[in-house]
């Protein structure tokens, strides 16, 4: 479990909030002080020290990741993931030649990955498309594991590959080498989220596309006012639930902290993508944003 | 001594916009709205190939597609299947999201085409075309895909969020070019919104009789369009004609209700 007293040893800005949002708005980086700090949800801690709180986190709630976004979406979520993997309406045609090589980035629960070989396999009767399942929490990974071993599908499978790996770096992946690049719901805890993008452009064979599925800014005042009662009360529902407030705490502020629609649009251009768009879900609670490599 | 000489401006209310324009102002557009890729895009390429070839013998499938990124030697066929029908939300009722992309172009591109060299700014209104001769040019450009039509209009009436995000819009897009891009008078009154729905209800209408057309050419359908549009033209001029004994009928009221008052 994480502990909010430890955080509070790291430099703890007065209004880090506001001082976050102003660098987080401003540019692709989350850092403040010429990269020695980033926001830890509404903190401020070192550089290096995110990855490893964020690890913490997934760590914590990796055993109750379903009941944790059953939690914090209403249930909604599944609806949001099933329109993700709809509307990418991925796999190889029965008329194409070549299979897909996917890569499902913080993607160590498996749901996006095994849905998007479900969608396939029902939709155009691929059963050859290859998956890459990365995370850089090897506890969200066996998480996945063990989903694949119930389902008994994807477990030992040769084209699903469980692969520790940061999604900022993804050096055990080739360049141009990824026809499709799927993140949902863990973009928001790089470190660097350009660098993130930046990786993503650099995986994906030219003609590849980029598909992320991430909460974003409320467009709906009624509905934002909604969302920001419940926020209140999610870290409260986190410890009664899995006995974790911290975590919860974390997960509501990362949201908050994460840059809203027209701002990781721009950061998907700089990243290099072009026909960049985004689609909000439920008023823009969350958004689902797409990039071609060309 | 810089910093300076901008307050003075500001002060004197002369904005820096004035010697610094914006660039982009002067660019071309490069895209053909409401699509968000460029000419030059992959996508771009794909689906106008598609259209112009591979609709004609696969109609609007996801086969059309394909072949089109065959014949024009693209490999990740699949994938830049997922990418042309990113900007659709997948519906039940729909078969793919690039197949309502694919719709969607035909009826973007049409529209561009249909107005490719007209500029009311620059021309005489003499050197316009006639609101007809343009309802004829977009028609006829449906020919070659005469078989297709069917299915194309069928698909578009889906009821969901396709119907009210693209096809309606569009057709509303299409009846306006082709009231702006023409010599047709236009109205800044109720009329301008009746107008509009009259050439929209013109040309759906020669659609619907274009399905089931087995004419040579459609020469049918053309002369369904022309006598249809001049039904509406001749529907507005009575409504025009109504509308102004209306106003006559209503001031001479006035007048009488007001020489009456002054004699009492």
């Amino acid at each position: 479990m994480l502990k909010v007293a430890s955080f509070k040893n790291y430099v703890n800005f007065a209004n880090a909030k506001t001082i976050g949002r102003l660098f987080s708005s401003n540019n692709a980086l989350n850092k403040v002080d010429g990269g020695k700090f980033t926001d830890f949800g509404s903190k401020m801690v070192p550089l290096a020290e995110k990855q490893k709180l964020v690890g913490g986190v997934f760590s914590s709630v990796a055993s109750k990741y379903d009941i944790m976004n059953d939690v914090m979406s209403l249930g909604i979520h599944r609806c949001w993931k099933d329109h993700f993997i709809n509307k990418l309406d991925a796999g190889k045609r029965p008329n194409s030649d070549t299979p897909l090589s996917f890569i499902d980035v913080a993607g160590g629960s498996g749901d996006i990955a095994f849905g998007l070989l479900d969608h396939a396999e029902e939709k155009f009767h691929d059963t050859q498309s290859t998956m890459d399942i990365i995370d850089i929490n090897p506890d969200m990974l066996k998480e996945g594991e063990k989903r694949a071993l119930e389902q008994n599908k994807y477990y030992n499978n040769p084209r699903v590959r469980f692969m520790i790996q940061n999604g900022e770096v993804l050096d055990a992946i080739e360049s141009n080498s990824k026809d499709i690049y799927t993140v949902s719901f863990g973009i928001r805890n790089f470190t660097d989220i350009q660098a993130g993008l930046n990786t993503a452009h650099r995986v994906l064979k030219p003609g590849g596309i980029f598909y992320c599925l991430e909460f974003s800014k409320i467009e709906n005042g009624l509905v934002d006012f909604g969302y920001q009662q419940w926020a209140k009360v999610l870290p409260f529902m986190g410890s009664v639930i899995a006995n974790d407030y911290d975590s919860y705490q974390y997960l509501v502020e990362s949201i908050e902290r994460f840059p809203d629609q027209e701002t990781f649009k721009y950061m998907i251009e700089k990243a290099g993508f072009q026909s960049v768009g985004y689609e909000n879900l439920t008023f823009g609670t969350c958004a689902i944003h797409w990039g071609i490599k060309v | 001594m810089i910093n300076r000489g901008r307050l003075i401006f500001r002060k004197s209310g002369v904005n820096a916009r004035f010697f610094h324009p914006a660039t982009d102002e002067y660019v071309l557009p490069n895209k053909l709205s409401p699509c968000t890729y460029t000419k030059d895009s992959p996508q771009f390429k794909i689906l106008s190939h598609a259209i112009d070839n591979t609709v004609t013998k696969f109609g609007f499938s996801e086969r059309a597609i394909i072949e089109a990124m065959k014949e024009l030697k693209i490999e990740n066929q699949s994938t830049m299947l997922s990418a042309i029908g990113s900007s659709n939300s997948p519906s039940f009722l729909h078969s793919s999201p690039s197949v309502m992309e694919l719709l969607k172009f035909n009826l973007v591109l049409k529209r561009y085409r249909m107005i490719e060299g007209l500029d009311p700014l620059t021309m005489q209104q003499e050197e316009l075309p006639s609101l007809e001769s343009l309802l004829l040019k977009r028609l006829e450009m449906d020919i070659p895909i005469g078989k297709h039509i069917s299915a194309f209009m069928s698909q578009l009436v889906i009821p969901g969020p396709f119907l009210l995000d693209s096809a309606l819009p569009e057709l509303h897009r299409l009846a306006d070019d082709m009231i702006y891009f023409s010599n047709e008078k236009d109205h800044h009154d109720f009329a301008w919104y009746s107008k509009r729905l009259g050439v929209s209800s013109a040309y759906i209408s020669s659609k619907l009789f274009m399905a089931q057309d087995n004419s040579c050419n459609y020469k049918e359908t053309l002369q369904f369009a022309k006598d249809k549009l001049e039904k509406v033209m001749r529907l507005g001029d009575y409504y025009n004609n109504t509308e102004e004994y209306a106003w006559y009928v209503l001031l001479n009221s006035v007048n009488m209700v007001k020489s009456r008052m002054s004699r009492a």
